[in-house]
């Protein structure tokens, strides 16, 4: 087929296309060997988590009682991992943290292991074929775990995947942890909020029990204080000593959107406002504000790189009317981004504007030219009022891209339903 | 009886859900594999399901999901291995191709709306996600195939 023919009416040869594909796939499964599949596979509660919760519960004990390091050592004999946390590399050799699945069920162990690049490249076929794959490993090396902070919190995010992997047994629960940030922060992702929740109070019960590595995470801790937003699935918490930074993960939905974008991986951090002078920021005020960040950098393709300033009330939150301003960047280009909410404008004060720009739905969009490079588009919609203005010469000039941004961040922004 | 009530819905559902997954994985081997996974956890969950069939309706996405975020971890943690490895090896069409390259949000709310024919409502109770943001996969997931394709 023709590009020129996709092109020309693109739904309607979408619809054709998809019928046509679908309509070649013939079964190639039976209702037996679904059962068979089933009664061979390992005995895990998939319905409740179970055996998850008794992991956690069991880990947490030998965590204590133990140390990470002695647990780690001991487990050193096992045959059978699954990998647990990303492989970082260094010198040549590709680090990773792994679960002992040859446990008995309601121990959590890990372990970890050292392999090399041509170790990692024959395993990476059962990426595919499992959550985390199965490896073969090396040695538990705990002495590096001891002298690698890093690799720490590498180990630390094994328990929080661990634990996800357990509950849904490999096939849900945690997608990914990291340990980037500053101050070797430990960054959680999950899809989940209650696995991400797990994750971070496992992180924190493994910190407490390596004294001599927790000081690079100590700060996630340093208040044992993480903010939970229910309703997105979101875990946050403050890091690094001054806690004038927050760092939002776990989104649920939107987490999707990370993987599929390639974005994985990539935290959001956001400047608290007001907190710039160093002083402690009023997390759980401005926790829903920074979600709504989180929740327009997901859905633009463009970066939302920081806050630049917001209204707030004493106690942190929003007021009526609101107003805030964002840094939206893609490589050398950038935006200032701002809504108003209660703004009188967003319901009759763009009038006097002449014809808009474009109509979007009940909302209308306006464009302001200012110099010869500065473009705006102001996008009334009844209840808010979404600004995008550029000053780079190219991105100024794209008038579609503006106006598709601003008809993003307000779709982004609209109440769910 | 139990028994019989699985195999009955597992032919009522099956092949349609496998020609779904195939459509969100680009792929009739991987969803197979999907499809015969979600319904081990039906299986599994029968005498306590009361909406197999919803919950049937969700899973596979789910595991769709899962695979592509596999793949996403595969690919960087296992820069060695050819991108090849992950890419589609048959000659497709074109339509399909630029499809397959959408971000699997935008295609599986394309593909659970333009072929299945979910309401914006009911595809965001697949993917589990908002209703408000199934209108903009859909619109910026052909925004992109109409840039691919001119």
């Amino acid at each position: 087929m023709k590009n020129s023919e996709a092109l020309s009416n693109l739904e309607e040869r979408l619809t054709e296309r998809l019928n046509e594909r679908a309509g070649v796939v013939e079964l190639g499964l039976t209702a037996e060997a679904v059962k068979r599949h089933a009664d061979d596979s390992p005995a895990v509660d998939l319905a409740t988590g179970r055996r998850g919760r008794v992991a956690f519960a069991a880990a947490a004990g030998l965590l204590t009682a133990l140390g990470g390091v002695a647990l780690l050592g001991r487990n050193g004999a096992a045959t059978r991992f699954e990998l647990a946390s990303p492989t970082t590399e260094s010198a040549g050799l590709s680090t990773t943290a792994a679960i002992d699945v040859s446990a008995p069920a309601d121990v959590l162990s890990i372990v970890v292991v050292e392999q090399t690049p041509e170790r990692v490249a024959s395993t990476g076929a059962v990426f595919d074929a499992e959550f985390v794959g199965r490896v073969e490993t090396g040695p538990p090396n705990d002495l590096l775990l001891a002298e690698e902070p890093q690799l720490a919190g590498a180990t630390c995010v094994a328990v929080g995947l661990a634990l996800g992997c357990v509950a849904d047994n490999g096939a849900g629960g945690f997608t990914y942890g990291s340990n980037e940030g500053p101050d070797g922060n430990v960054v959680i992702e999950s899809t989940r909020r209650d696995v991400a929740v797990m994750a971070v109070q496992g992180l924190g019960i493994f910190a407490a029990g390596l004294p001599d590595t927790v000081a690079q995470v100590e700060p996630l801790f340093d208040d044992r204080r993480y903010v939970q937003v229910p309703a997105r699935g979101t875990v946050a918490f403050p890091i690094g000593p001054s806690s004038t930074f927050v760092q939002l993960v776990g989104l649920d939905a939107l987490g999707q959107q990370i993987w599929g974008t390639e974005r994985v991986g990539v935290a959001r951090t956001a400047v608290l406002p007001g907190a710039e002078n160093g002083e402690r920021a009023p997390v759980e005020g401005v926790i829903e504000e920074l979600a709504d960040l989180l929740v327009l950098n997901m859905a633009l393709s463009w970066d939302m790189e920081r806050a630049v300033r917001a209204l707030e009330d004493d106690d942190g939150t929003a007021p009526e009317p609101f107003f805030q301003e964002n840094v939206l960047t893609s490589g050398d280009h950038e935006l200032l981004l701002s809504v108003s909410v209660g703004d009188p404008r967003a319901t009759g004060g763009s009038s006097g504007r002449g014809q808009p720009f474009r109509l979007e739905g009940t909302a209308r969009v306006f464009v302001g030219v200012d110099g010869d490079e500065a473009r705006s588009v102001e996008l009334f919609d009844g209840d808010r009022v979404v600004y995008v203005r550029s000053e780079h010469p190219e991105a100024a000039l794209d008038l579609e891209m503006l106006v598709d941004i601003a008809v993003d961040v307000n779709l982004a922004l609209a109440p769910a339903g | 009886m139990v028994e019989s009530d699985f195999d009955t819905f597992f032919r009522v559902e099956a092949l349609s859900q496998v020609r779904r997954a195939t459509l969100l994985l680009g792929s009739v081997e991987l969803a197979h594999d999907v499809v015969q996974e979600a319904f081990v956890r039906v299986y599994r969950r029968w005498v306590t399901l009361d909406d197999p069939g919803s919950y049937l309706n969700r899973t596979v996405p789910n595991l769709c999901r899962d695979h592509f975020r596999r793949q996403a971890t595969a690919r960087r943690l296992l820069p060695r291995i050819s991108a090849q490895a992950f890419e589609a090896t048959d000659e497709v069409d074109l339509l399909d191709d630029v499809l397959d390259r959408l971000p699997y949000n935008h295609r599986a709310a394309i593909v659970l709306h333009f072929w299945v024919g979910l309401s914006h409502r009911e595809i965001a109770d697949q993917l589990d996600c908002s209703p408000g943001s199934v209108g903009p996969w859909i619109q910026r997931g052909l925004k992109k195939m109409r840039k691919a394709l001119a």
